[in-house]
């Protein structure tokens, strides 16, 4: 892929690979294997950039993108770029699977990059408003994981709104305590059997079976325990009318 | 009480990491609710009962359990509605642990960082739902021969 790339704006120069390697200070026999794609070439950014000043390549321009991915891509790596996206690099395993399994042609492959490039810059190009409405819709509408790719085009940091949709749908984190403060039910279902009668539509607080408060406001018996110090390990019950 | 064990090619790895008694039809006002287990939301000191429902899409607090929480909720996200057995209720999502308690000697207490359903339209139990909860965690529920030995396994999902 680099070599080939190469070797095109190389002629497109008019320049013999011997005069091409003069300039590089590179040895021809060398360089015509990476071209061919049998080396690996450097990954050194120094060589690069020389390479770009040889070939007419303005540093930062798309082409200076595409030639520092080819050098990446044949050496098995990811860009570097992209490994500092963590939105990316979580997809890149199904990304890498889909095209995988579904063995697109090259044309097939080139057609599926340009319509990202244009979703991408659609999504990149609309307004915080219309992002969270449409992020709204998909969550109303039980579409999760729509709301969680749209949200992965968008750069965090941008809107404190779309950041706040995007903790809110991340996938929960779940963590063992080391520590088992659930006590058994059965004596306070022993006082839920003998007392509820006497407290039909009212909440309960009870705590290894003894009741510590009772009142018709979760919120009111929630206060008074609080201020009498008993709410810690009470448990709250609502009983039927 | 014991722990469930998962057979792995001949060997036994643990299923669940901790378990507690559940309510079964435990009625509520005008709520039934089949399946009621202990919970912990938040920051509270105290807990509640909550009914764990497979088919709701999400959990959801309303009503003065709310209000309580209100501290704690942070920054609300967009208003949206969802539908429920009592109709459409309007709210929003926030983030908030919610942990399954374990009894003593019945291994550990479970805690989900939640995406949870809040309106104050809702004047139902606290749901524990499908997304932004169930999700995240593996359970299983042994009805039990003997009344009251009901026993609620939970671990966390690989």
């Amino acid at each position: 892929m680099f070599g080939e790339l190469v070797k095109q704006k190389r002629l497109e120069k008019k320049l013999s690979l011997r005069a091409f390697c003069r300039l590089l200070d590179e040895d021809a026999s060398n360089w015509s294997k990476i071209e061919r794609g049998k080396l690996v070439p450097s990954q050194d950014e120094q060589k690069l950039e020389e390479i770009a000043q040889i070939l007419g390549i303005q540093k930062d321009s798309e082409e200076w993108e595409t030639l520092t991915d080819a050098v990446s891509i044949d050496a098995g790596k990811i860009p570097d770029y992209l490994l500092s996206d963590k939105a990316i690099i979580s997809s890149l395993p199904i990304l890498f699977r889909t095209i995988g399994r579904t063995k697109l042609t090259p044309e097939e492959l080139a057609k599926l990059i340009e319509k990202t490039r244009q979703e991408s810059s659609l999504v990149l190009g609309e307004s915080e408003e219309v992002h969270l409405e449409r992020v709204k819709n998909f969550v109303e509408n039980g579409r999760i994981s729509e709301a969680r790719n749209l949200l992965s085009m968008i750069p965090p940091e941008q809107s404190s709104r779309l950041d706040n949709w995007r903790k809110v749908l991340a996938r929960p984190e779940a963590t063992l305590e080391k520590s088992a403060t659930g006590g058994t039910l059965k004596e306070d279902v022993l006082w839920l059997q003998n007392h509820s009668i006497k407290h039909k539509g009212k909440w309960v607080a009870l705590k290894h079976g003894v009741l510590l408060g009772s009142h018709e406001s979760r919120l009111e018996l929630h206060r008074s325990l609080k201020q009498s110090g008993t709410l810690t390990g009470a448990m709250f019950f609502r009983i039927g009318k | 009480m014991g722990q469930l064990l998962k057979q792995v090619n001949g060997n036994h790895i643990l299923w669940s990491s901790g378990c507690a008694s559940f309510f079964m039809s435990y009625q509520v006002g005008f709520w039934n609710l089949p399946v009621a287990v202990k919970c912990r939301i938040g920051s509270l000191e105290a807990t509640d009962l909550a009914l764990l429902d497979t088919g709701a899409e999400w959990s959801v607090i309303g009503g003065e359990v709310a209000e309580i929480l209100e501290d704690e909720l942070g920054f609300p996200t967009e208003s949206f509605s969802i539908s429920t057995r009592l109709g459409k209720i309007s709210g929003s999502l926030h983030r908030i642990p919610i942990s399954l308690l374990a009894e003593q000697n019945s291994g550990d207490d479970l805690t989900v960082e939640s995406s949870v359903f809040i309106s104050e339209e809702w004047d139902g139990p606290i749901v524990l739902g499908y997304r932004g909860f169930l999700e995240r965690i593996r359970f299983a529920f042994d009805s039990g021969v003997i009344p009251d030995e009901q026993t609620f396994y939970f671990g966390i999902a690989e």
